[in-house]
């Protein structure tokens, strides 16, 4: 039986080699009965990545390895970790996604009709831009940055100054490249493989805005018409594959930053002070999101990180 | 029988029978889903008939297709005619050289070939008849130059190909239809030149009364005509405009060259190409809607895959499948329109190309150039339709012209193809990755 | 003069909609040069403005049949099996039209009970969505029309 998973990136991201990842384990322990055959650039929903929820749900896409971001117009609860400088390190992510907060957001998302077996990592996501170096929110100042996903990014770019503009990743390659947009947010990752400066973004910040977890998950009528242990298998593999990919990511990030800097790209590191300020001018956007997230979820997420 | 091949013979008997290209796709598609996934999947004519169209770079496909309209309405064909004709003056051949310089004009400023074609046809197929050229040959002649339209630039044909393929630069796209472009119109010069020579088609001197038209007048006439397409290569060259906003640009810049320079337009004229823009787009954008279903149920089912694995595997030597793909292209431009082959080769071809390490803008450029020719190719040619109908002659009529154009302007593709540079060299010279 | 029926509800909508996209995109040029910044948010409307382009667009070609097509084989036939010929291009195009229309609604439904927000500005989805079954049925109506005309041979078949 075949399988299909989707995902936005392909298998040169971090992102598209966790999918196949996945893929190989399970082929391997089921020994070839149960196939998953990757689809990346969220060709099933052409292209719209922001769809992947919906047909995923609708069974028009089996399982997906997807981003918190891409799945939460469907799943409100996800905005969680896109709040604005919430999670401040690693350690913070892995609290949070391992723990009660994490439980609560595989809930979240059970209840609409897919089943989240484990996570991954895109990674915390640094800002670019074409047009100079980024160091207060005050530079921010009218840049047309693309963002994806939620309104969420809509609320924090403007809280910025910035001029944010909601586009799918197959949308703002060709925007990018026109220079139809200034500037972009991604990870290290994407920034480095999709070579992002080679279309004018020669301006990185890094400011650890926002970490962007992945979601190995399957649909429900699926998960159903599977066995017992074809599903144990499914879950230990996804959780093998997304701890093989979290790791991978994180220790390649300082390679990556070295590389990028190497092409000429001005990489800039924000003070604590500086940092500080971009944080204060975001802070309406927790005010306004911490509700429609969820004041428990919320809750239990600070309380994780305090005690990381 | 698998599904794939279900899908494909469901596919060619539609067309066949007569049903819309776009329709054709889309049940093609339901076909292959039913037979090889599940009837549940039919869902999927939903979410990405929705999704296909749903794209913010394909807005720049109606603006510049209003652009096209606007200025074929403001009478800028005509002044583009007697400036040229007066540049030109009578002698053999002559008007059949004006046609094919207004229509590459023409193209500087519209995304597709059919409103060029129109609208120089409208304006030079009386004075051509007069002069002595038989309608078959003109109505063919301005056909095979108008579809010069979808390589000079702006071209509807590429913003497709830049969305298909990802990664790949529109302005490069655009700057390096420009030779290639009028090479094509130049390689169709040729024949019409000599076959006018030979059979002695408009003699040296004016035709009894023809006014005497003088190059300062018409030039004045004819400049803001001139300046379109200077306005919309200048404005994306500069990074002034992205190409989505050189297409709103231009349809403003139109509108007021119509409104208030020519005068031929008035408000109520300006609503109204609103609306017929909106029904030609309409035409363009289904097939790409539905295009999504054909293209997600051949996706799911593997076949792009297999066909991709197929030609590949069909010979090592590159040179002779490029050779293969052209030939099945033009092939496919007698039955096809330009989006619908562009949409359904793509993901057939993009494998094939990656493998050859072929460059994609070089490779984008041959493919636009093989699916002008299809625009007056029979039987599905809507240049030629568009010109025959205001010929008021057959299409089977022009057989032999088309014939004879589609060889010229292969022998431009061909040059094209040996000398990559024709294309590559303005995009680079301008800086574009290509 | 040849017999061009129109569908003037949805010609009017199209053009309004590719007006709108007109004045917002120049807007957003405008906005550009004058302040530097740009109505970036409107772009979720004009996206949304070409699917309702599209479909409209599409049916007012589609009432005179004008979409794109191969009419040979219908030229070489005879009235008889010409007529039964038309027939199934109509059905074709019906069930065409019917799938989206059925499965467009379906969606619409779902991103209704789901709850589903659009991801630029934050609306509901279904707002956006609805636009497809209704204008795929509105096609359907015009479908039907065009086939009853072309069947009594009102509507000259041009390919
Ligand atoms: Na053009
Ligand atoms: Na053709």
């Amino acid at each position: 039986r075949e399988l299909s998973i989707s995902t936005v990136l392909p298998d040169a991201f971090p992102w598209g080699q966790a999918a196949e990842k996945w893929a190989e384990l399970v082929e391997e322990r089921t020994d070839g009965e149960l196939t998953l055959r990757v689809y990346p650039n969220s060709q099933l929903v052409n292209g719209d990545q922001t769809r992947e929820f919906s047909a995923m749900r609708s069974g028009l896409i089996d399982m997906a390895v997807g981003s918190t971001i891409n799945w939460s117009p469907q799943v409100p609860e996800l905005n969680l970790f896109s709040l604005p400088f919430f999670m401040p390190d690693e350690a913070a992510v892995d609290a949070v996604t391992g723990g009660a907060a994490g439980e609560m957001v595989f809930e979240a998302i059970e209840t609409r009709g897919v089943i989240p077996l484990a996570w991954g990592e895109n990674g915390f996501r640094q800002l670019s831009n074409s047009r100079g170096p980024i160091d207060s929110p005050e530079d921010l100042d009218g840049l047309k940055i693309r963002v994806v996903g939620s309104p969420l990014f809509q609320d924090t770019f403007t809280a910025l100054g910035a001029d944010p503009t909601q586009m799918s990743w197959t949308d703002a390659q060709p925007a990018l490249t026109t220079g139809a947009v200034d500037g972009q947010e991604n990870p290290l990752s994407v920034f480095d493989v999709a070579r992002i400066d080679q279309v004018g973004q020669e301006y990185l910040t890094l400011w650890n805005y926002m970490n962007d977890p992945l979601i190995f998950a399957v649909n429900q009528q699926v998960w159903e018409t599977l066995s017992e242990e074809e599903r144990e298998i499914l879950r230990e593999t996804a959780i093998e594959a997304g701890q093989w990919e979290i790791e991978m990511t994180r220790e390649q990030e300082s390679e990556r930053l070295a590389a990028i800097q190497e092409r000429g790209v001005e990489v800039t590191e924000l003070t604590a002070e500086q940092h500080g300020a971009f944080v204060n001018a975001t802070q309406s956007v927790h005010d306004k999101w911490i509700p429609r997230i969820g004041q428990d979820l919320v809750d239990t997420a600070r309380e994780a990180i305090e005690a990381r | 029988m698998s599904p794939d091949l279900w899908m494909i013979l469901a596919f060619a008997g539609l067309l066949i029978a007569g049903v819309p290209v776009a329709f054709s796709l889309a049940l093609a598609g339901a076909v292959g889903i039913v037979s090889g996934l599940s009837p549940a999947m039919l869902a999927t004519l939903g979410t990405n008939t929705y999704n296909s169209i749903a794209k913010y770079p394909l807005i720049a496909i109606p603006l510049f297709i209003m652009t096209g309209l606007i200025f074929e309405r403001a009478g800028v064909a005509l002044r583009l005619v007697r400036f040229a004709q007066a540049l030109i003056g009578p002698r053999h051949g002559g008007l059949a050289l004006v046609a094919v310089l207004v229509c590459m004009i023409m193209g500087g400023m519209s995304g597709s070939g059919p409103a060029d074609a129109a609208a120089v046809a409208m304006v030079m197929l009386p004075s051509m008849t007069r002069a002595g050229y038989p309608k078959p040959f003109s109505a063919t002649l301005i056909a095979a130059s108008a579809s010069t339209a979808i390589l000079i630039p702006p071209s509807v044909a590429l913003i497709l190909y830049s969305i298909v393929v990802p990664g790949v630069d529109l302005r490069a796209l655009f700057a390096a239809g420009l030779f290639p472009g009028i090479l094509a119109g130049l390689a169709l010069l040729v024949p019409a030149l000599l076959v006018s020579r030979r059979y002695g088609w408009e003699g040296g001197t004016p035709v009894a009364g023809a006014e005497r038209l003088e190059v300062g007048t018409t030039f004045k006439q004819a400049l803001p005509a001139l300046f379109a397409p200077v306005l919309i290569l200048g404005g994306l060259r500069s990074g002034l405009f992205t190409p989505t906003e050189a297409a709103v640009v231009a349809v403003a810049y139109g509108a007021l060259v119509g409104l208030f320079l020519t005068r031929e337009i008035g408000w109520r004229d300006l609503w109204n190409l609103f609306g017929e823009a909106a029904v030609i787009s309409g035409v363009v954008m289904l097939i790409i809607a539905l295009a999504g279903i054909f293209a997600w149920a051949g996706t799911m089912l593997g076949t792009f895959r297999h066909l991709a694995e197929w030609i590949i595997g069909l010979t090592d030597n590159g040179v002779l499948l490029l050779i293969l793909i052209m030939l099945a292209v033009l092939l496919a431009g007698m039955l096809l329109d330009a989006i619908s082959i562009y949409l359904i080769m793509m993901p057939i071809l993009i494998p094939v190309m990656q493998h050859f390490a072929w460059n994609p803008v070089w490779f984008g450029v041959l493919l636009a150039m093989n699916i002008a020719i299809g625009q007056f190719t029979p039987p599905v040619a809507v240049n030629l339709m568009v010109t025959t109908e205001i010929a008021r002659i057959r299409l089977e009529q022009t057989l032999g012209w088309a014939l004879l154009f589609v060889l010229a302007m292969a022998a431009a593709l061909a040059l094209v193809a040996l000398f990559p540079g024709i294309a590559l060299w303005l995009p680079r010279t301008l800086g574009y990755n290509a | 003069m040849k017999f061009s029926p129109d569908a003037r509800p949805e010609r009017w909508l199209g053009a309004l909609a590719l007006a709108i996209i007109s004045l917002i995109s120049l807007g957003n040029v405008v906005t550009r040069y004058v302040t530097g910044g740009s109505l970036a948010f409107t772009e979720e409307f004009s996206v949304f403005l070409l699917v309702v382009l599209t479909f409209t667009g599409a049916s007012v070609a589609l009432r005179r049949n004008g979409h794109i097509r191969i009419g040979l084989l219908e030229r070489a036939l005879p009235p008889g099996p010409r007529r039964a010929l038309i027939l199934f291009q109509g059905l074709c195009g019906a069930i065409v039209l019917g799938l989206i229309t059925w499965f467009g609604a379906k969606l619409t439904w779902e991103e209704y009970q789901w709850q589903s927000l659009s991801p630029g500005l934050g609306l509901p989805q279904w707002w956006y969505l609805v636009w497809l079954p209704l204008l795929t049925a509105a096609m359907l109506v015009r479908l039907i029309q065009q086939t009853v005309d072309r069947l009594r041979g009102r509507l000259d078949d041009e390919s």
